[in-house]
């Protein structure tokens, strides 16, 4: 099959398609590690955060169209403090003033004081209600959320990321597929004399389309091999030189599923251009 | 082996070609097909290769219509055809060797047997010395003798020659019309499109005539 292969299309004939599926390659590999990068960010955010609720005691009051000072601020804290404070469902709870005496030296306007509160792992699912409620009672101006509420639009754009880099890595896979498409058409066109001799002399259809599928092999392996290695190599001194969050066996499946995917496309576009050329044939 | 019956030829819709041939090639037969210049015999040839379906009435190759056939039942029955091009149709890539082992690569023989096959028959014809050549090196009959080693060589059942000796002296001719008798005794079907009247002199056998797309 290499043998007829080599005859039918010569070995240059499908260096670009090697040199396109390189880039297509290296590109593929980066949005790849883009995504694992803001996988893992947001992966540890979500662990980091399952467990917390944040109280904002505001400097400024909507409904009373008023600015509390320093001194009201720090009161209402400790007041939440000592209501929470023998809770069982929590396990941590930390008052973060922003500066040492609250106020912010220009516009003499205190800053709100946020306290941050660990719950017990194994709670009751109305924990957060019931303390949210209890925190009304106490402090009818402390604003209560959870963390993942505090940080729901940044980890709404972090999920726009992902879907960002997996729609470049599809568009990456759909241009790929139209280029090799395209000089497959154009190597059909120049070869269109040999191609109609090995048919007159007994090649199916299908055969003539492997003798096409086995050319790009090579070009598409080597093309991918060297796409990701580049992006593989500078990874790898990237982790030795720091923490890069995320497992790099990741990047491995990465790197394999982009090559498996490069040779599948190339294989499954192939035969479908040769196949829909020769369908004119009798 | 090859019926045709009340066959019908046009190209994209023009007028027929070919009209209401109809002709039976048993095995073991041996015909020339003569006729001038746009009788259709070209046509006639590429329908007997299925290089073109007919546009109306039916062709049968053992005992299969090949206008009801799917491409791999019509490729497995063109790989029974040997057939000589009246331009060659060579590989001006490849060398003499590889243009000869064509049929056998594509019908899957080892590299040593199509070593063996290839090596026979370019003794047999006088290429022996040009296996590494390229065909464009070739003069016209050494071109014509690549061609018909590369039709013979896998032993076809049908063999169809489109003026297989136009490029050859009268020797290296008579020696192919030998080879040709030689592989009609074994069963080949041989059909040979020519317009030389003396070789059908020499190596008499039945004649198909065509006259403005029909056989007279």
């Amino acid at each position: 099959m290499a043998h007829l292969s080599k005859q039918l299309l010569p070995s240059s004939t499908f260096q670009h398609i090697g040199v396109m599926v390189f880039f297509m390659s290296f590109v593929a590999c980066l949005c790849a590690l883009g995504f694992l990068f803001v996988k893992d960010i947001t992966g540890k955010w979500i662990i980091d955060i399952e467990h917390s609720l944040t109280i904002e005691i505001p400097s400024y009051s909507i409904e009373e169209e008023k600015i509390f000072d320093a001194n009201h601020i720090s009161k209402l804290s400790e007041k939440i403090r000592l209501a929470l404070g023998d809770d069982p469902a929590i396990t941590h709870l930390k008052i973060e003033k922003i500066t040492s005496n609250n106020i912010m030296d220009d516009f003499d306007i205190p800053l709100p004081v946020f306290i941050e509160i660990t719950l017990h792992e194994q709670r009751s699912d109305n924990t957060e209600d019931r303390l949210r409620k209890k925190i009304a009672r106490t402090v009818p101006v402390a604003i209560v959320k959870t963390n993942e509420e505090w940080q729901s639009s940044i980890l709404a754009v972090a999920t726009r990321l992902k879907m960002v880099f997996s729609a470049l890595t599809l568009c990456v896979f759909i241009v790929s597929a139209m280029i090799i498409g395209a000089i497959i058409s154009a190597q059909l066109k120049a070869s269109q004399k040999n191609i109609e001799l090995f048919h007159l002399m007994g090649a199916t259809p299908s055969k003539i389309a492997s003798l096409f599928q086995v050319s790009i092999l090579r070009p598409v392996l080597w093309g991918s091999a060297f796409g990701n290695t580049i992006v593989f190599l500078c990874l790898s001194k990237l982790a030795l030189l720091y923490d890069i969050g995320f497992s790099l066996i990741d990047f491995y499946i990465c790197v394999a599923a982009i090559t498996v995917c490069f040779i599948t496309l190339g294989w499954g576009v192939t035969r479908w251009v040769v196949l829909k050329s020769l369908w004119a044939m009798a | 082996m090859i019926n045709l019956s009340h066959v019908g030829l046009r190209y994209d819709g023009g007028a027929e070609v070919l009209s209401d041939v109809s002709l039976d090639i048993d095995k073991g037969s041996f015909h020339y097909l003569m006729g001038q210049s746009g009788s259709g015999k070209t046509s006639l040839m590429r329908l007997l290769y299925i290089g073109k379906l007919p546009s109306r009435g039916d062709i049968r190759f053992f005992d299969q219509d090949v206008s009801k056939a799917n491409r791999i039942k019509r490729a497995l029955i063109r790989q029974k055809i040997g057939v000589i091009f009246q331009d060659f149709r060579l590989i001006n890539s490849l060398s003499v060797f590889d243009n000869i082992a064509l049929p056998l690569r594509l019908a899957g023989l080892s590299e040593k047997d199509i070593k063996d096959e290839v090596s026979s028959i370019a003794k047999w014809i006088g290429l022996i010395d040009y296996l590494k050549s390229k065909p464009v090196f070739l003069s016209g009959g050494q071109q014509q003798r690549v061609a018909i080693a590369r039709a013979v060589i896998s032993k076809p059942k049908i063999l169809l020659a489109d003026e297989p000796t136009g490029s050859l002296d009268d020797e290296m001719g008579a020696k192919i019309m030998s080879l040709f008798e030689e592989l009609n005794k074994k069963g080949t079907a041989v059909i040979v499109a020519t317009h030389n009247e003396n070789l059908v002199e020499k190596f008499p056998h039945p004649v198909l005539k065509l006259k403005k797309g029909t056989i007279v």
